[in-house]
């Protein structure tokens, strides 16, 4: 009878193991390999991978190495993934220091054809840039009037793989841009119309600096205006230090309100949640999530590069308006 | 309930197997009290193992021991055992004073804190054994005499009038091995009934009064004048008795499935 | 320092882990007691995979439950290091694998199988993976008030058994044979020994982690073993230990900032319990009373020095010329034996001593039946080491002798 169980139970097991290994990504590897003529452009994140989809459209193949919620800052290569970059004829990513995972950091820096968009947007507004204790603020994405410049590099490595249609990448980026820049006034008005001691961000990691320089700050009180307990990337080990440094933030400023992060964990914004309690300060935990390193579901509403910032944008304002 | 002149161990037909090797076959005999009892055989005969079943540590296929015409439940306090010292960790957290003190434990039950009369009955014991001096001692600072004479004083505290000792004199120096034989001549005047396992065929015949011998099954036993001669040590540890231990060997591995 | 206990972004990681590294330095007594220090290391890591399975199947079952994961995770902990446990278990009875074998296998089996999950686990639910993460290294700074609860229970829970074990523990651990001669149920108390070490286990991998539990079940016994030899003030001084480095981790995670002047330096509490439970044990080791390294190196060398400044004595006494070493000579000064580099009273008679303990143990070796040639170097040395005891018994065995092998006299020697 014993006998029986350990056999049965060895056989589920089994079982449960194949079964796991066997379900595959929803990449299909088949269709990428397939030569159709078209450019196959591959990006880092989805959120480059949409700025790929609105100037390349019908003309390329696009696809994003890193899907869903998945962190970028600690993405290591799964099985499937070297085949895409090598196959791919431009890999497009952000560069500053975003993709600091070591066997992917490898296979980007020994591709033929690589565009940090990150690093050429530092080369022309370098004194732009973000740094964070020292080390460099990869979310360069969260501010539209900076993320625009990279429309250019796009439609020139894109041009360069295939000049035949130069001309339509040229007309899309253009579409983009103007669309891009719309937004950018959208949200920079309708952020600046709260009073300045509500434009206060507290998010569960540091990605949205360069939005609060952007959309929130009186010239350069960005720093203060947009605090976390993670640092740069979620993955870090966190500290009472981190969390008190939050919570004394929140008490100073009578902040009432916490957002989190659509793709991190969310224990230490309830820890800070409940310690400010317990100083006499009642802050709330936002239900709906901002969207920081990745972009919403599709059907989630925010699952472009534009509808994101935006569905932000709409989130604070909600929450500020009460 | 057991006649005052019952004989302190009977084993009727004693046999135990490990696994499905037989290690003790048919043991019958009818130890009296007040003797010192020395248990030979060679390697593999089943000596600690009859102390164990004795102990009820092993149960038997079959056959029964009776303990001053008992059973072993009813005379458990009466019965105080000394095991082979290699069984111990010696690097255990415990001095002296406190390791003899486990042999209050019977009397105390597990929840009840010892007493002063309890600890100057440790005093007493060690004292009679020598080991006074080394009370507080930290036990794997002890030599083997020192150790083994610590195992007998936790067994003195006890009280009890049946002693089982597996091997007390194995690796222990001869100034102990003497303070100790003396020690159980003294037990065996109060009337006391001492059973030990021994492998040093020397000193039998000064030692003990009566004597059992063992290969698994039984080979003699009686007073050592009677018993102790060539012959019948010829067919315990002889070349015949070898033959056995290896078919005994042979078949603990077929049982076993090793090669 | 009464913040660490009000403070409510404070008092949650500080009393939690220290209640925790209490019941875990009593539980690791135990294990340290039989020798298998590193059951706690195997069990932790064979709960990863458990953690990770159970994740991946609520998130099938109950896909929005926080609540329910939770209690998920600790069931599926519990499960995989129970059969863990099992399977060294039987790895060594039915298998005679030996020990370390057993535990290592274990480790790293159930280990790898839960990375290889958890690898699944990161594409399917990240933000799941992330919580997962978190039992990989802990997060004792995210720990809210309900967890001083859960680990003051645990805490409660262990004391208790130990307490109403203890004498069972105490003969069980040191001869089993006797214990099972009394009749002690021996199965049932070496489950409950390991049903407490899995429980430890996990729920401490909240707030050290998988990976650094097994350090707080044996730093703190390691550290006490040095510093008694009874039972009780073992388990006592262990589980002080546990609760030491857990309130010294939490202290220094947030004052080493400010101390090096970084004040945004981020030091997770868990690292560095286990630093200070670490440094604990190496400074016992170093430097305990009985058995440090250090304290015995430091006796080593005051006997060295005895030993130098007792042969200048014998040197001066005996008018050999030559070199002396000027500050054993201030040594000897400053005990009374030595006055404007000549003896004293008390000089002459320390070294009369040394001379008769010297020519006595020469007697004695020759008694023995050493050659007369061979007995001075061995006599050189002893003439240290011999205490009054010795000396007296010395005597009497050689019945008080005046003279030694080479036919000098014997100082003070008869009697």
């Amino acid at each position: 009878m014993a006998r029986n169980i350990r056999i049965f139970l060895q056989g589920l097991l089994l079982l449960l193991i194949v079964g796991v290994g066997c379900t595959s990504a929803p990449s299909s590897i088949s269709s990428w390999t397939a030569q159709n003529g078209k450019v196959k452009v591959l990006s880092s994140t989805g959120i480059i991978d949409d700025l790929v989809a609105e100037i390349g459209g019908e003309f390329v193949d696009h696809t994003a190495l890193i899907m869903g919620d998945v962190d970028p800052h600690s993405y290591e290569l799964v099985k499937g993934d070297d085949e895409k970059i090598t196959f791919a004829h431009v890999v497009f990513a952000n560069g500053l220091n975003l993709e600091h995972g070591a066997s992917f950091r490898y296979h980007l820096e020994h591709h033929s054809h690589v565009v940090y968009l990150g690093g050429e947007i530092e080369k022309i507004v370098p004194d732009q840039i973000l740094y964070n204790d020292g080390e460099l603020d990869p979310h360069i994405w969260m501010d539209i009037s900076l993320w625009v410049l990279a429309i250019d590099p796009v439609i020139e490595a894109l041009s360069k793989e295939d000049p035949a249609h130069a001309a339509q990448y040229r007309a899309n980026g253009e579409d983009l841009r103007a669309k891009m820049v719309a937004t950018h006034e959208k949200i920079s008005s309708e952020l600046q119309s709260f009073s300045e001691e509500k434009r206060y961000l507290v998010t569960s990691h540091d990605a949205f600096h360069y939005f609060a320089r952007a959309y929130l700050a009186e010239g350069d009180t960005h720093l203060d205006r947009c605090v976390a307990p993670a640092g740069l990337a979620p993955e870090g080990q966190l500290s009472v230090v981190d969390i008190q440094r939050v919570t004394d933030h929140l008490c100073d400023h009578k902040i009432d309100v916490v957002f989190p992060e659509s793709n991190v964990a969310r224990g230490a914004l309830k820890k800070i949640v409940a310690s400010c309690k317990h100083k006499g300060l009642n802050v709330r935990l936002c239900e709906s999530p901002l969207y920081g390193d990745a972009m919403g579901h599709k059907g989630s509403g925010a699952d472009t590069y534009l509808l994101m910032l935006e569905h932000n944008a709409k989130v604070l304002r909600d929450e500020w308006a009460r | 309930m057991g006649e005052v002149n019952s004989p302190a161990i009977e084993i009727k037909n004693l046999t135990v197997h490990y696994g499905k090797t037989p290690v003790l076959w048919e043991i019958n005999c009818s130890i009296p009290r007040g003797i010192l009892l020395g248990i030979l055989g060679p390697n593999g005969a089943g000596k600690s193992t009859l102390l164990k079943t004795l102990l009820g540590q092993l149960k038997p296929i079959g056959g029964e021991t009776l303990f001053f015409g008992e059973k072993l439940r009813e005379k458990k306090k009466k019965i105080a055992y000394v095991p082979q010292r290699s069984s111990v960790d010696w690097d255990f957290p415990i001095n002296v004073e406190n390791v003899v003190l486990m042999g209050r434990y019977q009397k105390l039950g597990m929840l009840k804190w010892p007493k002063k009369a309890d600890r100057q009955a440790v005093h007493a014991v060690l004292d009679r054994v020598g080991m006074l001096p080394f009370a507080r001692r930290q036990i794997s600072q002890l030599s083997g005499g020192q150790q083994q004479r610590v195992f007998i004083a936790r067994a003195l505290l006890q009280e009890a009038d049946i002693y089982l000792m597996d091997e007390p004199f194995a690796g222990v120096d001869i100034a102990t091995e003497k303070a100790l034989i003396a020690l159980f001549a003294e037990l065996k005047k109060e009337g006391k009934t001492l059973c030990i396992v021994h492998h040093d065929l020397m000193t039998v015949r000064s030692y003990f009064d009566w004597i059992l011998l063992l290969n698994s099954c039984l080979i003699d036993f009686g007073p050592v004048e009677e018993v102790f001669h060539e012959e019948n040590l010829k067919r315990a540890y002889g070349s015949s008795a070898y033959l056995f231990t290896e078919t005994k060997k042979l078949a603990q591995a077929r049982s076993t499935g090793d090669e | 320092m009464l913040e660490f206990f009000t403070d409510p972004v404070l008092r949650a990681p500080t009393l939690g882990t220290m209640l925790m590294c209490f019941g875990a330095g009593l539980i690791g007594c135990l294990a340290f007691l039989q020798k298998r220090s590193l059951v706690g290391e195997a069990l932790s890591h064979a709960a990863y995979p458990g953690v990770v399975l159970s994740i991946l199947v609520s998130s099938l079952l109950f896909p929005f439950s926080e609540k329910g994961a939770a209690l998920s995770i600790l069931i599926g902990a519990l499960l995989t290091s129970s059969l863990g446990l099992i399977v060294i278990h039987q790895m060594e009875k039915r298998l005679k694998i030996s020990s370390d074998a057993a535990l290592c296998f274990v480790l790293s089996l159930f280990f790898g199988v839960g990375v290889l999950f958890a690898s699944r686990l990161q594409i399917i639910q990240p933000l799941w993976f992330q919580q997962i993460q978190l039992f990989l290294f802990g997060q004792a700074a995210t720990m809210v008030d309900g967890h001083i609860i859960l680990y003051g229970a645990l805490a409660l829970f262990v004391v208790a058994a130990i307490l109403f074990l203890f004498r069972y523990l105490e003969i069980l651990y040191f001869d089993r044979g006797f214990a099972k001669a009394l009749g002690m149920r021996v199965g049932p108390i070496d489950l409950l020994t390991y049903f407490l070490l899995v429980v430890a286990v996990i729920v401490g991998m909240r707030s050290v982690g998988v990976v650094l539990m097994s350090a707080m079940l044996i730093a703190p016994p390691a550290a006490a073993r040095q510093w008694t030899n009874r039972f009780g003030p073992f388990l006592a001084l262990s589980s002080f230990f546990g609760l030491l480095s857990g309130f010294l981790g939490n202290l220094l995670s947030i004052y080493v900032p400010r101390w090096v002047g970084e004040p945004h330096l981020s030091l997770a509490t868990g690292p560095m319990i286990v630093l200070v439970a670490s440094s604990l044990c190496v400074a016992s080791l170093l430097f305990s009373t009985q058995r440090g390294y250090c304290t015995r190196m430091a006796r080593i060398a005051a006997f060295r020095l005895e030993t130098a400044s007792e042969n200048l004595l014998k040197a001066l006494y005996k008018k050999r010329e030559g070199k002396k070493s000027w500050w054993l000579l201030k040594w000897l000064e400053w005990k009374g034996l030595v006055e404007n580099s000549a003896l004293t009273d008390l000089g002459v008679q320390e070294a009369e001593k040394l001379i008769r303990l010297h020519r006595l143990w020469e007697v004695y070796l020759v008694h023995m039946g050493q050659g007369v040639e061979r007995v001075h170097a061995s006599a050189e040395e002893m003439e240290h080491i011999l205490t009054p005891e010795i000396e007296q018994e010395l005597q009497a065995l050689l019945d008080y002798p005046t003279v030694d092998p080479h036919e000098q006299p014997i100082p003070g020697g008869a009697r």
